[in-house]
């Protein structure tokens, strides 16, 4: 008697193999067997018509503090995800002492764009020190599974206190990191992650960014011991620099047996070499049997912004640039005087700002429950009988500025440069950044975004190349094991689909922070076209709702 | 043929410093408008760099520009003196 069998599904087993018919059998939260099942189960699940694939593996996410109150990472689950990988970008919420807190939990909002509520104790009971405990915190109220990474600044935290943000660090220093790296690693930690780009609430570098070479060092040895991972963040915004940390990379994972990470790469009109001239780098240090995975994410990069605050946004145009430099009164002024106004108008173009500003989306106001949000200025501008740019004009003033605009796919948006680029076998299908920029941007659906464009769209990728990408792939760079494959022994995440429609739904805003007056605001994604997701076997998510399965585990441990 | 010392050497000139010879806006990482500016060295070589919006915003303001059109011609230096307009940050 098994617990749950699949029925009749298109199995696409993780392995790149061709999909077939057949079934799933699921026993004590293992696959038990693939093809022709016979016997019976306590469930039964009919599958006829849909994919039936291992789980998604999310390897680049943020939800540290989330899992604390959403054990699903919600809307990750319902995409398909029953794997991420917290801790990215040097930071985790452990190993934390009690009075670096404050330091942390800055660095965190500058990066997740959480509100500080969230951490005050209203969301969540700080109850850990160790990266152990803040495992044990988390676990219970698990529904999906967790590889997390251990963040380098935090470690740096521990050992150095406020000279982790003010010096490199001694050979006793770098000696405690180690030994509290190996206490991680052997508590579930996947790896180590690191960052030479970002910046605390006070735009000052994180402590990784003021480690000397020997310390990285150091503790890449320690990762060596146990076979585990080192995530970075390069300094991507200058694409020589990203080269020698490829080389940097190189060098470690060969000097230490280990895989290395780096993300993110993308694609961008403005500097179309830099993805050609990483990836013949990877591509050499690969052949020399380094392991150096860029990761490369399957969205569109989009640019936010209002009048509030100055964006380069309007740095093309001298007209627009003059004005949105201005102090606010006098910018209103601009805006409202009709002399003033009439040269703004004019100089969006003799079309009206429609090609210019026509497609820009209207996001957010503060009044949530505008009808305006999510339709196009041009959309607008036709229902008012105005040009574009008078729209545009007219909805920040209604809003006081505070109207936000979304100019939607402004890079790494050509599929047929980003469409061999996630083919690439070299390449790292990740960076969703998810749990992160949540004020900003979704960071949730890129899997269905995989289908949706590079499978169905453009054939890029066939459906068995794209689910290799996003789950055995992935499981074997981060040697997470028996995961990633419908094989008997592997662990029961299964992610049932529609291969026809699976896709990320629109972007639309959700007030669901706990602790935070009206919930805050984040941007999610709904799923589209995912039916059911098992992880361990249990179902989690199924038509269009979340279960109360708490199954998922710490996939390392 | 004649030894290096005894041949007519050029009048030692300056070298060029770095410029900007073009520059454009792209989406970033993290949602915002990014900068994109493409520096020629003094050997010659065409490298893009990327800043952020701050960043970028006062680069244009250090060299008085309104357009990113103007930054062509702009000496690398004045990305010197934005980096150090923008509070705290080193990157």
């Amino acid at each position: 008697m098994f617990d749950v069998i699949i029925r009749g599904g298109s199995i696409v087993d993780g392995s790149g193999a061709p999909s077939f018919i057949g079934d799933v059998a699921i026993k004590d939260g293992r696959i038990a067997e693939v093809g022709k099942v016979d016997g019976a189960a306590a469930r039964e699940i009919n599958a006829a018509g849909r994919v039936v694939a291992p789980g998604f593996i999310d390897p680049h996410t943020h939800f540290d503090a989330q899992l604390l109150w959403d054990g699903a990472a919600k809307p990750a689950l319902e995409h398909g995800i029953t794997t991420i990988v917290p801790g990215n970008c040097s930071l985790s919420l452990a190993p934390l002492k009690v009075e670096h807190r404050e330091a942390l939990t800055g660095m965190f909002r500058q990066i997740e764009e959480l509100p500080p509520e969230v951490f005050d104790g209203s969301a969540f009971d700080w109850t850990w020190e160790s990266f152990d405990d803040y495992l044990k915190a988390i676990r219970e109220g698990l529904s999906v599974n967790v590889a997390p990474l251990v963040g380098h600044s935090v470690i740096r935290l521990w050992v150095m206190g406020d000279a982790a943000q003010q010096r490199a660090a001694n050979p006793q220093e770098i000696q405690g990191m180690c030994e509290l790296l190996r206490e991680c690693l052997q508590a579930g930690a996947v790896g180590l992650s690191t960052s030479y780009v970002d910046v605390d609430q006070n735009l000052y570098p994180v402590p990784s960014r003021w480690a000397h070479f020997e310390e990285l060092d150091a503790l890449a040895a320690v990762l060596g011991e146990y076979g585990r991972v080192l995530q970075v963040v390069p300094e991507f915004y200058a694409t020589d620099i990203t080269l020698a940390r490829v080389d940097q990379l190189a060098e470690l994972s060969l000097k230490h047996d280990i895989p290395t990470t780096f993300s993110p790469l993308f694609d961008n009109a403005a500097t179309p070499d830099n993805v050609p001239r990483v990836m013949a780098r990877v591509h050499e240090q690969m052949a020399r049997g380094a392991r150096v995975w860029p990761q490369v994410q399957t969205r569109p990069i989009d640019i936010s912004f209002s009048f509030e605050l100055p964006s380069l946004f309007f740095a093309a145009n001298p007209t627009w640039y003059t004005v949105m430099r201005l102090p606010y009164a006098e910018r209103t002024t601009a805006f409202t005087d009709p002399d003033q106004r009439a040269k703004l108008v004019a100089a969006a173009g003799p079309d009206g700002g429609a090609s210019w500003l026509g497609s820009l989306i209207l996001r957010h106001v503060p009044d949530a429950a505008s009808k305006l949000v999510g339709q196009s200025v041009a959309q607008i501008a036709s229902e008012r009988g105005v040009s574009p740019v008078e729209a545009l004009i007219d909805v920040s003033l209604e809003h006081d500025f505070k109207a936000h605009f979304l100019a939607e796919s402004v890079g790494h948006d050509v599929n047929s440069r980003v469409g061999p680029l996630l083919a690439d076998d070299n390449v790292h299908i990740g960076a969703s950044d998810g749990g992160a920029h949540i004020a900003s941007f979704s960071t949730y659906g890129d899997t269905g975004y995989l289908f949706s464009e590079f499978v169905r769209a453009t054939g890029e990728l066939s459906l068995e190349h794209a689910v290799r990408k996003i789950t055995s792939d992935t499981a074997r760079i981060w040697g997470i094991p028996e995961r990633g494959e419908l094989a008997p022994g592997f662990a029961a995440d299964v992610v049932i689909f529609d291969a026809d429609t699976i896709a990320r739904g629109p972007e639309r805003m959700a007030h669901d922070l706990p602790g935070v007056a009206e919930g805050g605001l984040r941007y999610v994604r709904d799923s589209v076209g995912v039916e059911t997701v098992l992880v361990n076997g249990a179902v989690a998510f199924e038509s269009g709702a979340y279960t109360d399965a708490h199954s998922g585990q710490v996939a390392v441990a | 043929m004649a030894t290096p010392s005894l041949v007519a050497q050029p009048a030692p000139t300056r070298m060029p410093e770095p410029v900007i010879v073009g520059a454009s806006i792209a989406g970033g990482h993290d949602g915002a408008a990014e900068l994109i500016v493409q520096v020629r060295f003094e050997n010659g070589v065409v490298r893009d760099v990327a800043m952020e919006n701050d960043t970028g915003l006062a680069l244009m303001s250090v060299c008085g520009v309104h357009s990113i059109e103007e930054l062509a011609g702009q000496p690398w230096q004045r990305f010197l003196e934005a980096v150090g307009q923008v509070p705290a940050k080193s990157s």
